[in-house]
């Protein structure tokens, strides 16, 4: 009977090869396809049902009407809103009206859903990324000016708000830093990470949520991802 | 300890370093108002720069179409186009169609601020709660027509929604968009004061005019109201209760003159006070306007809600203008147009002569915003002459075109 016998170089080139196809794996799945379902918090009172939701960067939807058909938003009654970080405002259009159609959605950037009960409880979210596309936070400005909603990738790195604090660049020193907010959908509350301060540390990111950022001076990053 | 407090010292500083600054409008969320969901108001004359105002019950928050961005600038809160831009939503997109097709949409957010001079001042429902901030919507069109909405918080929407004050039609349940101008034509749909008359003299330069007007309570399209597209929906307080009913009265009487049929500040601040009859002076190039408040509740609106205009002796009126007379087989086809038609009642054509031909042509202008004609009338009945005028019969008496030939 025959037995193989593998030699020790052999064996190094073998486990290199597996290494090397492990890693290309990887690197398929950086730009793999994600189907991701949400839940939608209907709407309630002030902030209660405000779904900050991240889009993948490569995303089917278009333009908010896309979305809504897409996901089965209830027509007339459900909107979704989008902030222009560098005028400062918002942008809403209901799902079904002329504006929905006329809302291009922009590659990296979250949008806030909101819609009354009687729509699907969860969505699914279908796309993939785009790993070489860079978003820039402009420098926060009055109002709503520099506040950019961040899509942030369904395959972060990041967990923590610290953790996009650091891979941004944002400041975690001095008297000027960086904040990473999100809306908790189901109390409507806002909370707010410092980078560097533990409230920053304490803020967990959630898959699907969009957050926003803001930085006392503009900074341009590539989002981090496995 | 000493650490704890400087840590804690740091961590204000930080905050109040980069936290979303306070500001006049929403901050930190959006808060919309005029049409979400796909809704116009119509018969407008809207051939330029519509006015409005907006303003909260029982708050502060106030925005003004006039001031938002300067004229001929468009980047208000009302459409009077598509592709204009807008305070809410960036571009007019909900269809408001063409400048002067009489359909224009309300698209603001009080959270906007965006690269205006002065955006809104305040916020009406900072807690964004049912029952707080009810939005008055002040809508004054260039030819007189206008209409004043009522409408309350919606938390689906994160906003007012001004489709919600409209009508259902009664059998169908069909919405029916809200009009600049009664159903006869004659008349703003909301009108707070009536014209009783006035005297007018003066010169080239400088006129005179005393105008005689009553208040009259204004039709409020509110949202409350139980045959309204909104029915009541968002007629309710934050613990769910029915929002308790607002009174809506016509205020006293303000003037101020100005162009005519262009943009009009409906600022109160901007008016002064006037007594019904009292003769003013002003250019004669431009208009009088006379108009009042409204008393919501008991407290005076800070916005003139309706107002009328009387044109200086040399003001454009609803005068036809480009006449034009073109012989076409046995017919001669005249045709002009007018920019403004306030208090015209009806054209004749006249030969050069004074001799009537045809019929009288009814004004077709919206609400009395100019409009364009053609009518065909038999070459016969001119006779041998060949030459004619337009003669607008209005309120004030006749008013002649230039000579047309054909």
């Amino acid at each position: 009977m025959m037995t193989l016998r593998l030699s020790r170089p052999l064996l190094v080139v073998l486990v290199a090869s597996a290494l090397i196809l492990a890693l290309g794996g990887l690197a398929v799945a950086s730009n793999m396809g994600f189907k991701l379902n949400k839940p939608i918090v209907f709407t309630g009172t002030g902030q209660i049902g405000s779904n900050w939701t991240s889009l993948p960067f490569n995303n089917p939807y278009g333009t908010c009407q896309g979305l809504c058909t897409q996901l089965g938003l209830i027509t007339l009654k459900a909107t979704v809103q989008v902030l222009d970080q560098n005028l400062g405002s918002f942008t809403q259009a209901t799902c079904g009206a002329p504006a929905c159609t006329a809302l291009t959605l922009i590659p990296g950037k979250g949008i806030n859903i909101r819609q009354p009960a009687g729509g699907p409880a969860s969505v699914i979210i279908v796309g993939s990324h785009n790993p070489t596309l860079s978003l820039t936070i402009p420098k926060a400005g009055t109002g709503q000016i520099g506040n950019l909603w961040y899509s942030l990738p369904y395959h972060t790195t990041a967990v923590t708000a610290q953790d996009l604090c650091n891979q941004i660049g944002m400041p975690s020193t001095g008297t000027a830093r960086g904040i990473v907010t999100r809306v908790n959908a189901p109390t409507g509350q806002f909370v707010q990470g410092t980078c560097g301060a533990a409230s920053a540390t304490s803020l967990n990111l959630v898959l699907g949520e969009q957050v926003q950022l803001r930085n006392p001076a503009a900074v341009s990053f590539i989002p981090a991802h496995f | 300890m000493l650490r704890s407090l400087s840590c804690l010292a740091l961590i204000v500083l930080v905050a109040s370093v980069c936290a979303t600054p306070a500001s006049a409008q929403c901050a930190g969320f959006s808060q919309v108002f005029g049409h979400q969901i796909g809704g116009t108001l119509v018969r407008c004359a809207d051939n330029g720069q519509v006015s409005g105002f907006v303003f909260a019950i029982g708050a502060t928050a106030t925005i003004n179409s006039s001031t938002v961005l300067a004229p001929p600038q468009t980047a208000d809160f009302i459409c009077e186009a598509d592709g204009e831009p807008s305070q809410g939503f960036g571009t007019c997109v909900g269809g408001a169609g063409v400048r002067g097709d009489g359909i224009i949409t309300i698209d603001g957010n009080w959270s906007n601020n965006g690269p205006l001079p002065t955006g809104p001042s305040g916020c009406p429902d900072s807690a964004q709660a049912n029952g707080v901030g009810r939005n008055v919507m002040i809508i004054r069109d260039l030819a007189g027509g206008g209409a004043i909405l009522s409408v309350g918080f919606d938390q689906t929407f994160s906003g007012f929604v001004a489709e919600f004050a409209d009508r259902l039609e009664t059998g169908t349940g069909n919405e029916i968009f809200t009009s600049c101008v009664s159903a006869d034509g004659l008349s703003a749909s909301s009108k707070t004061l009536m014209f009783d008359g006035v005297t007018k003299g003066g010169d080239t330069t400088n006129t005179t005019a005393a105008v005689q007007a009553h208040a009259m309570t204004p039709k409020i399209f509110s949202d409350c109201d139980p045959d309204s597209y909104g029915a009541g929906g968002d007629c309710i307080t934050a613990t769910g209760a029915p929002e308790p009913p607002h009174t809506f009265a016509p205020g006293p009487f303000y003037s101020k003159t100005g162009p005519c049929g262009t943009l009009l500040d409906l600022n109160r601040g901007t008016w002064a006070p006037y007594s019904v009859g009292t003769s003013l002076t002003f250019p004669s190039q431009s208009c009088l306007f006379v108009g009042n408040t409204l008393v919501v509740d008991g407290v005076e609106s800070p916005a003139i809600a309706g107002a009328l205009s009387i044109p200086g002796n040399l003001a454009p009126a609803a005068r036809a203008l480009d006449v034009r007379a073109k012989q076409a087989g046995g017919d001669v086809v005249v045709s002009w147009r007018t920019d403004s038609e306030i208090g015209l009642q009806g054209f004749t054509v006249q030969t050069k002569s004074g001799r009537q031909i045809g019929g009288m042509v009814a004004p077709k202008g919206i609400g009395g915003g100019g409009a364009s004609y053609s009518v065909s009338l038999k070459r016969g009945d001119f006779k041998n002459e060949k030459s004619l005028y337009v003669v607008s019969a209005t309120t004030d008496g006749q008013l002649k075109s230039d000579l047309a030939s054909f």
